[in-house]
This record gives C-alpha cells, sequence and structure tokens, in this order.
C-alpha cells in the first residue's frame, strides 16, 4: 500500500514536472511565428552550424532613385531626406525590428532608419536614426541605437550594424530562444538587433556567428556596441 | 657581432614596430582609476543656470567617444586619443554624453526627472545625438530655433551642442564636448543657421 502511494507520488511529480517544462518551454523559448511586418517567419534556405531554431529576416534592395512613397526604403528617405543618397538602399525586416540603410550622396556616411513595427507612410513608423561615418569605406563605428525602440510588449530593442567578412553569407545573431539569421546584401554593413541591453541603458550586446553560403561556421565574435556621438 | 649599420636599422625597425604596437593598443588608466558607478541623485528644483554650472565644470577637460566621466582640473587627462575609439578609457564625455549629464536625465527614456550625476559618474545614457535631434525621450521634445534660449541644445544626426549665450550677430556660444582634438569647451558656433541642426529642449525646468 505504501508502495503503491509512492509510486502515485512519484508519477504526480513527473507529470508536474513535464507540465512545467513544457509551460517554460512555451513562454520562453518558441521562436516568433511572424516577423515585424506581419509575414511568417521562415528558416534559411540552408541550416547554419547555429544555434536553433533559426528565422530569416527579409532583406529588399532596391536603387534609391526608385524608392516609392509608403514603402520603408520611400518612407526612410524622405524622413532621412537632409541625406542625399546614392545606389542601393537595403530593407531589412526581422523579429523585432525593421531597418533601412543607405549610403550618402558624398559615398562618406551611411545613414540608417531603425523601426519597430510595420511602417506607415509618416515620419513616426521611425523610433531611431542612424548616421555612420565611412573611413576607407569602413564604418568607423556600430552606431549603436537604442533610445526610442520597443517591441509591442514595451522591451527596448536595440540596433547596431555589423560590417561582415568578405566571405561571409549570412550572419546569425543570437536572440532570446532562437538565432536570427540575415543574408548578406550589396556590400552594407548589416543593420542587426537585440534585446540583450546594459544594465546603465547606455550599450547592448550581439552574439554573432558568420557564416558561408553553405552554412559552415566562418568566424563568430560578441559586439559590446556603446551609445556614442 | 652586428655591424653598427645593421644595429643601426634594427634600432629604428624595434622603435617603430613598438610605436606601431602603441598607438593600436591606445588605452589610458583614467576611467579606470577615476571614474565611478554611483547612483545618481533625484532632484526636482532645477534651474538652466544650474545645469550652466554643471556644464562649466567640464570646460577645458577632455574629449571621450561614448565617455562620460571628467574631473574638474581644467586639463584633458587623457589627450589625443583615437577617434571614435569607446574603448580607450579616457576623460570626458562625447557631445551627447555631456548633453545627457548636463540636462540631467534618467536612464530610462519613459522618465523625465531630473537626476544630478556625478562628474566622476562614468555614463553616458541612451541617447546618440541624432535621438537628441529627434525629440527622443520623455524629458526631450524639438523646438524651433528661434524660440531657443541658454541651456537647449541645437543638434544634428552627428553633433549636438548647448547654447551658452546668443552673440548679438546671431551666432551662439555653444558649450560642448567637440572631439578628441578639442575636447570640451565653449566655442561661437553658427548651428542655429545650419538646416542639419534642429533645436531640442531639456522638458521641466525651474526657471
Amino acid at each position: 500500500m505504501d508502495c503503491r502511494r509512492a509510486r502515485r507520488a512519484v508519477a504526480v511529480l513527473g507529470v508536474a514536472f513535464v507540465t512545467s517544462m513544457v509551460g517554460c518551454s512555451s513562454e520562453s523559448d518558441s521562436p516568433p511565428e511572424q516577423l515585424v511586418d506581419g509575414t511568417r517567419s521562415k528558416a534559411p534556405p540552408v541550416r547554419l552550424d547555429a544555434p536553433n531554431p533559426q528565422i530569416l529576416t527579409g532583406v529588399v534592395s532596391i536603387e534609391a532613385k526608385d524608392a516609392l512613397a509608403g514603402t520603408a526604403a520611400g518612407e526612410c528617405l524622405r524622413a532621412a531626406r537632409e541625406h542625399a543618397a546614392t545606389g542601393p538602399v537595403v530593407v531589412r525586416t526581422g523579429a523585432a525590428g525593421i531597418s533601412v540603410t543607405f549610403r550618402t550622396a558624398s559615398g562618406r556616411t551611411l545613414v540608417a532608419c531603425d523601426a519597430s513595427r510595420a511602417v506607415r507612410a509618416d515620419d513616426k513608423s521611425w523610433c531611431g536614426r542612424a548616421y555612420g561615418r565611412l573611413e576607407m569605406g569602413r564604418l568607423l563605428d556600430p552606431r549603436l541605437d537604442l533610445a526610442g525602440c520597443t517591441t509591442s510588449s514595451g522591451d527596448t530593442i536595440a540596433f547596431a550594424w555589423f560590417t561582415p567578412g568578405t566571405d561571409t553569407a549570412y550572419l546569425a545573431v543570437r536572440q532570446k530562444g532562437y538565432a536570427e539569421v540575415y543574408p548578406v546584401a550589396r556590400g552594407f554593413p548589416v543593420r542587426i538587433t537585440t534585446g540583450d541591453i546594459g544594465p546603465d541603458r547606455s550599450g547592448a550586446t550581439f552574439e554573432i556567428s558568420e557564416h558561408a553560403p553553405t552554412g559552415e561556421l566562418l568566424r563568430s565574435s560578441t559586439l559590446h556596441a556603446r551609445v556614442a556621438g | 657581432m652586428p655591424t653598427p649599420r645593421s644595429f643601426v636599422i634594427g634600432l629604428i625597425v624595434g622603435i617603430a614596430l613598438v610605436a606601431a604596437g602603441s598607438a593600436a593598443a591606445y588605452h589610458t588608466r583614467f576611467v579606470a582609476d577615476n571614474c565611478n558607478y554611483a547612483a545618481p541623485t533625484p532632484t526636482s528644483y532645477i534651474t538652466r543656470d544650474g545645469s550652466a554650472t554643471v556644464a562649466l565644470r567640464a570646460r577645458y577637460e577632455g574629449y571621450q567617444w561614448a565617455g562620460g566621466c571628467w574631473n574638474d582640473n581644467d586639463h584633458d587627462d587623457s589627450p589625443n586619443d583615437p577617434h571614435e575609439d569607446p574603448a580607450t578609457g579616457g576623460e570626458g564625455g562625447d557631445c551627447s554624453g555631456f548633453t545627457f549629464k548636463v540636462w540631467r536625465e534618467s536612464l530610462s527614456t519613459s522618465d523625465a526627472s531630473f537626476q544630478q550625476w556625478g562628474m566622476l559618474r562614468h555614463v553616458h545614457g541612451p541617447y546618440t545625438s541624432a535621438a537628441f535631434k529627434a525629440g527622443t525621450g520623455a524629458p526631450n521634445t524639438t523646438v524651433s530655433k528661434a524660440a531657443l534660449i541658454k541651456m537647449d541644445a541645437l543638434a544634428s544626426d552627428g553633433h549636438i551642442g548647448l547654447i551658452y549665450a546668443t552673440n548679438p550677430d546671431g551666432t551662439d556660444q555653444i558649450i560642448e564636448a567637440k572631439g578628441e582634438d578639442y575636447g570640451t569647451n565653449i566655442w561661437t558656433r553658427t548651428y542655429r543657421g545650419s538646416s542639419s541642426y534642429s533645436g531640442v529642449r531639456r522638458t521641466g525646468w525651474s526657471s
């Protein structure tokens, strides 16, 4: 009898443990089902040698002269109209943020518009802006931006540029419970996001790995970006 | 036994290698030796003149990219830092870190309260000059350039300076953390007439 009771207690505890694990798993480890613009998230075309699950961010590139009003590219060019654009405008859509990057006509600076929700046809779409100086074609500073952008649940998100190696096809940035995958595009630094904000809110940390077109890991690094300038 | 010529060549190469190594690893001990992480003191009565006094204590001090810690000895304790390197540990704020401290802001962008930071508190704050320019954060707002008064700011996407006084010719005396080569000081500037610059105000002053 005692033995039967003990077995029952163990079974109840076991069920409770499994239930609590499922609860944890569904709360903190599920990757987002949608990107911030509402499109369904999907896996990258190749499996990267990076943490799983992996979510592919969207990337679109358009010539500045062809950017239409109402699109993210067009709205960023309008909001940042004091900086004449040249060449491609790269629009990235991730699980927590949208960012648009373009080069100015002087060729010496990069401009980014950052948003944490779908872009509408007004200046209020953008929660941040970054302006980065290029020296010999290299970005001097990642231009961390964390002052104005929050997720729909109110958590701060930070944006920064990362300059990948010339052999890099994909970046994977570790997020809570998943990896966000960014295809490299047009030779531009990649504007990436994180929710890993420092306690003094003057910095953020990005855990990054760089991958070949096959998904093979090329190198990994931690970017400790600081708010500056 | 090396010949005198090979010795001299070797010496020159050695000195060049040492110099190159120290340039790549430029780092001062100013922050490590002097700065702290003390909590700020909340303050309710706050004036523009009081913030001007905070700013003047940083005058003649250094400039540090992503920095926000300085003393008051009227001397740049870490001159000639490399540009745009946040890791050099030098004295001074950068333009936005200086503004954050002079405006006595909170680390939380949704908090408009006034916070008194010690000069030697190593803090930059969450705002870049571009964020200030956009009026981001509960304490900050954009304002027309014609309406700017003492301790309001003129901000572009890459720089911000505070109005210390306005000159009769319409230019302004700007107190600003200007750059590694200049430190922090007051200069006459024409930001108000530049289309790159917008007016920004810290709200909530008592006077």
